[in-house]
């Protein structure tokens, strides 16, 4: 009868016969609520959210279970090397025995001394082999890490010929090798021909990182991810260092997607899984600065440096005098920009083509703008790839060019590279022009890959983002 | 030998590409001034990152007060407004202070730019030299954030240009502007806000789906059993009366925390809001089911209405700067929501008619509270857990 009363103009049967029963409705409401949220959290579930690779597989297979054992084992490879290269210099062999174990220890290392050796050794090498043997393989490799890549394709031709043929690895190595090439020359769709082809020859968890890299600096991350794990998933018992070096691939993507949280993650399960890697611990730095807790990043990044007394990474200080800027101390931050400067002056006279990108990063930041402009264009020179670009369009914009900066961003856009850095310098660019629009849009479309693109902590990222 | 020499170098290859530390985008940070043009003047939201200011000027970076005057007389030096004639502008600073506000601790200073009499508002040339003279490589961001009259009502900065190096001076012109133009802005906003408001739209419409129709008891009537003494429905003017009521009360309720909140700049966290935003549509999909509170449909809508209205509010919140750019802005928003939400029941009323007085009414009334169930549940875990589900995606 309630309802006659507030309505008016009912037909005429409406009888209103049934009390409510308040409680009764209550629990039947909480039941459907209930159950719609479980039904929605259920379907929620469904699609399989890619995990990160497993922090601790099963079973790990061959190699030092952690980073003091690895340098330990790569002191006495080189020990032996150079054992051998004195008894015999003129045998390739040997040459190559010791390159390739000064190129392991330079890559737990980062020590430039130890590539310059390695490069010296492979010369040799090249030098003393008979026609069609040789260390060329090897040598490409080399010529890769020091980012020489002009020298690779004949090397690789040299190696296809050689007197004894490739086996399936090798040419699949090769294979990737090319696309390798291709990719730091800036030709993305001949090195993704390329690395499907090795794929194709041979599957390989080498292979599968590096369409990883490809599809990173393509923006697709979802696939970026996807390749990791197949590049463990194809690894039957991965050694630690190797689990260890996909994490740090995986919190790198997400590093790249503005996925500050889940790299932090990613980079504690790498130092677990391998501990003692300095690079882990200057990302669990960085990780920490970002975060607000610049006592433990400094802590971290001065042990780091304090652990390599020898030859310590001028990237680290470059690191180091980012975080002291950041909180004001401009001594101590000009202190250790002196120090990474001379460092990377000594780097540079050592191997220029390998050390002029990094150079390049730190000028930008603690150096000038014209000798970031020239060193920009070595380095684009050297590898005329995105990244090269990128950085090349900074320099541009820093030496008051705008316009130019524009249109090398345009060429890398052309070339099938995004990046958030990339569109976030374009709005600068524009900005700089007066294109108030163009600028809202690029910086709309760096926010779309990396919501995270104009962080004001970003400054304080300075490894692993691209 | 030529074998294990090829393993070593595929598994070096690997490792040497793969595995080598890359590098970051190695940023220096930028400074930022952020511009609200409104009430007779512009205000300037200057962000220098704090180890900039120190690394250009070597100046100290306390609170106190010595410190502060140091910056603030920085700042006055290097910065300057002028009017398209020459004539300088009247720079005052309302706040200074170094601060943590996102990232690393900046200087952040709130300036009052005031024209020369007679000058434009809109239009003025801003010479800077902070940092960027010491540092050539600092890049300085110029934004509008605040420009009611000159019909800007979203909350993204709109860049303006930028700074850097030998760059020094930028020329502002905003273009012509009226609180027209600002009223009408403020309506589009309202009416697109409505319109892509899926969750405002689905719950005033799932609240409609039985409003034709008179409850008994616990059930909605059926007109596949038209003898059953239990089923009823309303006329077609008491149906009318019924959902003008229901539309009528949703407004008053929205209306009535929209004007409130926004008017008195009240910050709501955005979560809880939008939470049980999704609730009442879920009671609305329940209701529209099974009868839950027959005959009170308008004095839900309007108590739901209060719930909607503080979602409305965080985006008209900010709008203007004087008092009456700031109800313009409410009074356009505000018509913006009722005109669509008056167009939209229109479109729909006919049918709400005719599918009420239909053998398949009850088919149709479930279908839809059973669709509009489905979506407020999966919003509801999509705000409460923070992660997008597979039907909210399909709701876009």
């Amino acid at each position: 009868m309630r309802q006659t009363r507030l309505i008016a103009g009912l037909d005429p049967a409406t009888p209103d016969d049934s009390a409510p029963h308040v409680r009764r409705r209550l629990v039947f409401v909480a039941a459907l609520i209930l159950v719609a949220i479980g039904i929605v959290s259920a379907i929620d579930r469904l699609p399989p959210v890619p995990a990160p690779a497993r922090a601790v597989p099963l079973r790990y297979g061959y190699g030092p279970a952690s980073y003091a054992a690895a340098l330990t084992r790569a002191n006495e490879d080189v020990l032996l090397g150079e054992e051998r290269v004195a008894r015999a210099p003129a045998e390739w062999v040997f040459q190559e025995y010791l390159a390739q174990a000064l190129l392991v220890r330079a890559r737990l290392t980062g020590s430039f001394i130890d590539l310059a050796r390695a490069d010296a050794a492979l010369a040799h090498g090249l030098a003393s082999a008979p026609p069609r043997t040789g260390p060329q393989l090897m040598a490409a490799i080399g010529a890769m890490t020091v980012h020489r890549l002009g020298a690779i394709p004949a090397l690789l031709d040299a190696h296809d010929a050689a007197v004894i043929p490739a086996d399936v690895a090798e040419r699949a190595e090769v294979l990737a090798l090319r696309g390798d090439t291709a990719f730091y020359a800036g030709d993305s769709a001949a090195a993704h021909t390329a690395y499907v082809a090795a794929m194709r020859l041979q599957a390989a968890a080498g292979i599968a990182v590096r369409l990883a890299n490809l599809y990173r600096s393509q923006g697709d991350y979802a696939a970026a991810q996807a390749q990791i794990a197949a590049a463990l998933a194809m690894t039957k018992a991965p050694s630690r260092a190797l689990h260890a070096d996909l994490l740090l691939q995986q919190g790198a993507i997400r590093l790249s997607s503005g996925d500050w949280p889940g790299a932090q993650t990613l980079f504690a399960a790498a130092d677990q899984v391998f501990s003692g890697n300095w690079r882990t611990a200057a990302l669990l730095a960085q990780m920490a600065a970002v975060r607000g807790d610049t006592a433990r990043a400094e802590r971290l990044y001065r042990a780091i440096l304090a652990g390599n007394p020898a030859e310590p990474p001028p990237e680290i200080m470059d690191a180091l005098a980012a975080l002291y800027r950041a909180g004001g101390n401009t001594a101590a931050s000009r202190i250790w920009a002196d120090r990474a400067a001379a460092g990377w002056a000594t780097r540079l006279a050592l191997l220029p083509e390998a050390a002029v990108g990094h150079a390049l990063e730190h000028e930008l930041v603690f150096g000038t703008p014209a000798r970031a402009l020239a060193l920009a264009r070595q380095n684009v020179a050297a590898r005329p790839y995105g990244d090269s670009n990128i950085l090349l369009a900074r320099a541009m914009l820093q030496n008051g060019d705008p316009t130019a900066a524009a249109a090398v961003l345009a060429q890398v856009a052309a070339s099938g590279w995004r990046s958030a850095d990339q569109f976030a310098l374009l709005a600068q660019a524009e900005a700089l022009l007066g294109h108030g629009e163009a600028a809202d849009a690029a910086q709309a479309r760096a926010l779309a890959i990396n919501p995270r693109a104009l962080d004001p902590a970003l400054p304080l990222l300075w490894f692993g983002t691209h | 030998m030529i074998r294990w020499l090829a393993a070593v170098a595929l598994l070096l290859a690997f490792a040497l590409l793969a595995f080598a530390l890359p590098a970051a985008a190695h940023l220096t940070p930028n400074s930022e001034v952020k511009f609200a043009f409104g009430g007779g003047h512009v205000t300037a939201d200057i962000i220098i990152p704090q180890g900039e200011y120190a690394a250009a000027t070597g100046n100290p970076t306390g609170n106190d007060r010595q410190s502060l005057q140091r910056a603030a007389g920085y700042l006055h030096k290097n910065i300057a407004v002028r009017a398209p004639d020459g004539r300088n502008w009247v720079m005052s600073f309302q706040s200074l202070a170094f601060a943590q506000i996102a990232g690393p601790p900046d200087l952040h200073a709130v300036a009052r730019l005031d024209p020369p009499a007679g000058a434009p508002l809109r239009q003025f040339r801003i010479d800077w030299q902070a940092i960027i003279a010491e540092q050539p490589g600092h890049f300085v961001l110029f934004v509008a954030v605040a420009d009611f009259a000159g019909g800007k009502t979203d909350h993204r900065p709109h860049i303006l240009g930028a700074l850097q190096g030998q760059r020094r001076s930028l020329v502002i012109d905003r273009g012509d502007a009226s609180l027209w133009r600002g009223l009408g802005a403020a309506m589009r906003l309202g009416m697109h806000h409505i319109a892509d408001g899926r969750d405002h739209m689905l719950f005033l419409l799932t609240l409609l789906l039985p409003a034709p129709m008179l409850a008994n008891g616990q059930r909605w009537p059926n007109l596949r059993w038209p003898n059953r003494h239990w089923n009823a429905r309303r006329t077609p003017r008491a149906a009318l009366l019924h959902l003008a009521g229901i539309v009528t009360a949703f407004t008053i309720g929205h209306s009535v925390t929209l004007v409130l909140v926004a008017a008195l700049g009240w910050k709501l966290p955005a979560p809880p809001v939008e939470i049980a935003i999704a609730l009442t549509i879920l009671v609305a999909a329940v209701h529209a089911w099974r009868p839950i509170f027959p005959g009170r449909e308008a004095l839900v809508a309007g108590s739901f209405g209060l719930i909607h209205g503080l979602a409305f509010a965080g985006v008209v919140a900010g709008l203007g700067i004087d008092r009456t750019e700031k109800a313009l802005a409410i009074l356009g928003f505000n018509l913006g929501i009722e005109i669509v939400q008056i167009g939209l029941v229109a479109a729909i009323l006919p049918l709400l008619l005719v599918v009420a007085r239909s053998r398949r009414a009850a088919i149709w009334r479930n279908t839809g509270a059973a669709l509009a169930g489905i979506a407020a549940a999966a919003w509801l875990v999509e705000r409460v857990s923070g992660h997008a589900n597979p039907i909210t995606r399909l709701l876009g």
